[in-house]
């Protein structure tokens, strides 16, 4: 079972080729741990106790970071 | 446990937005107060396959209006007595507790959510989730030295934007737009096919770095015919400026 984007085949096209300064920015995967800490996204398993609002905090504690956002609540289960 | 949770960080924080208004799947555990066959229930979940109709449950953050949602998909995965068990991929803002309600009176005899787990969000499912414990370890060894582990369970951001289409840029364009510029059809090197206007878009380095996530203002066919104007506005910019600025 798919959701609609992942049905969807999206094709690359050229409007104009052009090379990338090696000098600036960093291909995703290779960044240091540092910037990949600052420019990270985790897809955690959430716990069924605590709060989306919680685990968002005990995230920012483990990581050491100042902020982090979760992607909404789950409906609220009993 | 109750599945997919993708939470993001430090600078990548605001990238959640875009997450909220991507497609979810659900399974649910759904508990139908009086016997019926199953039958019965098959056909009672036929009727919420496609647009719905749903109004927010009181415990709701929505103003409580009747909506229209859409249901991609709705399967059962397991039938015991007055136990249901689905899957559900629907549009963003579904309420699954009511789908169960609604269900309930669809069948005449009442029914509720027993248990949701989220096993879709967007780009993000439950094949390659992670606990807690996993990234407590993984700090703990990158502490020690050890950066194997923390890769793994700590993705780059660009991942939340894989459900987007892409724009590419030239070097030149990344500066302007880290410092508030509209993306202008120049600057455009390659992006992907059937874009319309106003869809949302990632807009990508061409080191596949995520500079800002917009709306457009043309489709792919206009900017690759046009030679100026504006292609993406309403820009929302995480690359920090004079990462491609003067060396």
């Amino acid at each position: 079972m798919e959701l609609p984007f992942e049905k969807t085949k999206r094709e690359v096209l050229v409007k104009k080729e052009a090379e990338t300064d090696a000098g600036f920015g960093r291909e995703p995967n290779s960044r240091t741990v540092e910037q990949l800490i600052q420019y990270g996204i985790v897809n955690l398993n959430k716990p069924s106790g605590p709060t989306s609002h919680q685990v968002t905090d005990y995230v920012k504690k483990i990581l050491n970071v100042n902020k982090a956002g979760h992607s909404g609540t789950l409906a609220l289960v009993n | 446990m109750t599945g997919v949770l993708p939470i993001a960080l430090d600078k990548a924080t605001r990238i959640v937005q875009v997450l909220l208004s991507a497609g979810k799947e659900y399974v649910c555990l759904m508990h139908v107060h009086k016997e019926v066959t199953a039958n019965e229930i098959k056909t009672a979940f036929e009727k919420f396959k496609g647009k719905i109709k749903q109004i927010p449950p009181k415990k709701s953050a929505v103003k409580r209006q009747e909506r229209d949602r859409e249901v991609y998909y709705i399967e059962i995965i397991e039938m015991d007595g007055q136990d249901v068990l689905f899957r559900i991929g629907c549009q963003a803002g579904t309420y699954i507790r009511k789908i169960c309600h609604d269900l309930g009176r669809e069948l005449e005899v009442g029914a509720h959510m027993q248990q949701l787990i989220r096993t879709k969000a967007g780009p993000f499912s439950d094949k390659n989730m992670i606990s807690l414990h996993d990234l407590k370890d993984a700090y703990e060894f990158y502490k020690g030295g050890k950066e194997e582990e923390i890769r793994k369970v700590i993705k780059p951001f660009e991942n939340a934007v894989e459900h987007l289409p892409k724009i590419w840029v030239f070097d030149g364009a990344v500066d302007p737009l880290c410092h508030g510029s509209d993306l202008y059809v120049p600057g455009v090197s390659k992006l992907n096919n059937n874009i319309n206007k106003d869809d949302p878009v990632a807009v990508l380095t061409l080191k596949n770095e995520l500079i800002s996530v917009g709306r457009t203002e043309m489709t792919t066919e206009e900017i690759l015919k046009n030679q100026k104007g504006i292609a993406v506005n309403r820009n929302k910019v995480f690359m920090e400026r004079g990462t491609y600025g003067k060396k």
